[in-house]
């Protein structure tokens, strides 16, 4: 339509158009900012509250520990999903699990040929053992969240919860070893 | 709804009492008349079953999946006893987030108990996984029975009276204030008793990693009526001291090869679903009555596990 107007009509139309455009987007910035103000308000509201019931390292552990649980949730489907259906061949194949899942563990390790500790690791390319990655991920996420919040307790001198973190780590890091593998 | 959740519990109750024989020919035939996935879905579905149950009537999964898996399915009591403890460990792992930032779970309050108790269950562990079978089945019927008598008869207080903290629990900071949603009080509590809680989470701690079930049948006792702790910061703070000591239970059961990916990962993502679904349906049943048929249901498994163990 504009290029039917003469130059002063078009230059005006421009301008109010323009105008018009900049207001709206003033308009729309200035809605986003208060959204955003809003938002962030809600935020600290909601941090404050918590804050009331939980400490700042216990929310680290709840916040980490959620993250972990999801990636181990993950985790777990997806290294199931390639076992049973086949993508990921199997160490034991699944029509012949039947004549190996009523065995002791230690019955079965040895037959299978994988022994104890950390020697599953060596076949983690298998489908059955690829789930171990997922098992393993899940029962080591305690002592990750215990080193989140472990820098809280030297920050604020509290050595009592401190010694005590750490003891937990290295009692979870002692199972997890593999030192302790017994059997019957 | 009460109706059908008590039908499932019945069944359950009847297939306890059926199974026997059926596993004594499949263990002679080698499971030949069923193929594997034919038992991995009923796993599935009974560890749904259990996982609704469990929520509803208030008991950890762990407890319930190990004398039932173990009595119903053909699988040896390692695995069994692995599986339980990654379906304790996953439950209370997935709620932990939510507890910890409602203030419901207190970090400061279950960190000397979880110490305690970890370090308990690679003891108890190692002693499970040493021990004959005979005499662990034995013993898990033993402790199955504790288990109802304790359900049976345990008491609850609220908000227990605490005169006066102790020496350690004030030095190891166990104290704080929860909020409770329905009062909409905000309420403070400091514990008692200290050093007889924690020896008491020691042998808690042993009977989790000896047996591969979750604890919070007994975590709940031992920090709210020993003590002090209000039942809902103890239910809450339980189920992180849960997710703690299985965690080292569950590496020694793994690096001991105890655990098998046919039978764990459908336990754990069917108990899941089934607490999800138990949530939903929380509110539309009779706790008492579904607790009540719980109890009747670990009655058998406990007295069915001990006889095996007996060999009769």
């Amino acid at each position: 339509m504009r290029e039917y107007r003469d130059d002063g009509a078009a230059k005006s139309t421009t301008g109010v158009n323009g105008g018009g455009l900049r207001s709206a987007w003033k308009q729309v910035t200035t809605r986003l900012r208060a959204r955003a103000r809003l938002r962030r308000q809600q935020a600290m509201r909601s941090r404050s509250q918590r804050l009331k019931y939980a400490t700042p390292e216990q929310l680290a552990y709840a916040d980490l520990l959620d993250i972990g649980t999801t990636i181990a949730r993950y985790l777990l489907a997806g290294t199931f999903i390639l076992y049973v259906f086949g993508v990921s061949p199997a160490k034991i194949p699944l029509s012949e699990l039947p004549a190996y899942w009523s065995m002791a563990a230690d019955q079965y390790s040895n037959l299978v040929g994988v022994g104890t500790g950390w020697n599953w690791l060596a076949l983690i390319g298998y489908g059955d053992y690829m789930n171990f990655f997922g098992i393993a991920f899940l029962s080591g996420l305690t002592i990750a969240c215990y080193l989140r919040v472990l820098p809280f307790s030297l920050q604020r001198k509290d050595f009592v919860s401190g010694a005590m973190l750490m003891l937990e780590v290295i009692v979870l890091s002692f199972a997890a070893s593999g030192l302790l593998a017994g059997g019957h | 709804m009460r109706l059908s959740i008590s039908l499932v519990i019945l069944a359950l109750v009847a297939m306890v009492l059926a199974s026997e024989s059926a596993i004594a020919e499949s263990a002679t035939t080698t499971a030949s008349a069923l193929p594997w996935w034919a038992w991995v879905l009923a796993l599935f579905v009974v560890t749904f079953v259990l996982g609704v149950v469990a929520v509803v009537a208030g008991v950890g999964g762990g407890v319930l999946f190990v004398p039932i898996v173990s009595g119903l399915f053909p699988f040896h009591l390692d695995f069994v006893r692995g599986t339980g403890l990654l379906i304790a460990l996953a439950g209370a792992l997935a709620a932990g987030p939510t507890l910890l930032r409602g203030g419901m779970a207190n970090l400061q309050l279950a960190m000397p108990p979880a110490l305690t108790a970890s370090a308990a269950a690679i003891v108890g562990a190692m002693i499970g996984l040493i021990l004959p079978h005979n005499i662990v089945q034995l013993a898990l019927g033993t402790m199955i029975l504790g288990v109802v008598g304790l359900m049976a008869i345990a008491r609850k207080s609220d908000n227990p009276e605490v005169a006066r903290a102790d020496a350690l629990s004030t030095a190891l900071r166990m104290h704080g204030v929860y909020h409770d949603p329905f009062s909409g009080r905000d309420i403070e509590w400091k514990v008692h008793r200290t050093p007889q809680g924690l020896a008491l989470f020691a042998l808690i701690g042993v009977l989790g990693g000896m047996f591969g079930i979750g604890a919070g049948w007994a975590n709940v006792p031992a920090l709210n009526l020993v003590m002090g702790v209000p039942l809902k910061v103890s239910i809450g703070t339980s189920t992180v001291i849960l997710s703690i000591a299985n965690s080292a239970a569950a590496w020694v059961y793994l690096n001991h090869g105890a655990m098998l990916a046919i039978i764990a990962v459908p336990s754990i993502l069917g108990m899941m679903l089934g607490s999800t679904i138990g949530v939903g349906l929380l509110s539309r049943t009779n706790v008492a009555v579904i607790r009540k048929l719980v109890i009747v249901l670990l009655l058998l498994a406990g007295v069915r596990a001990l006889l095996r163990g007996l060999g009769v």
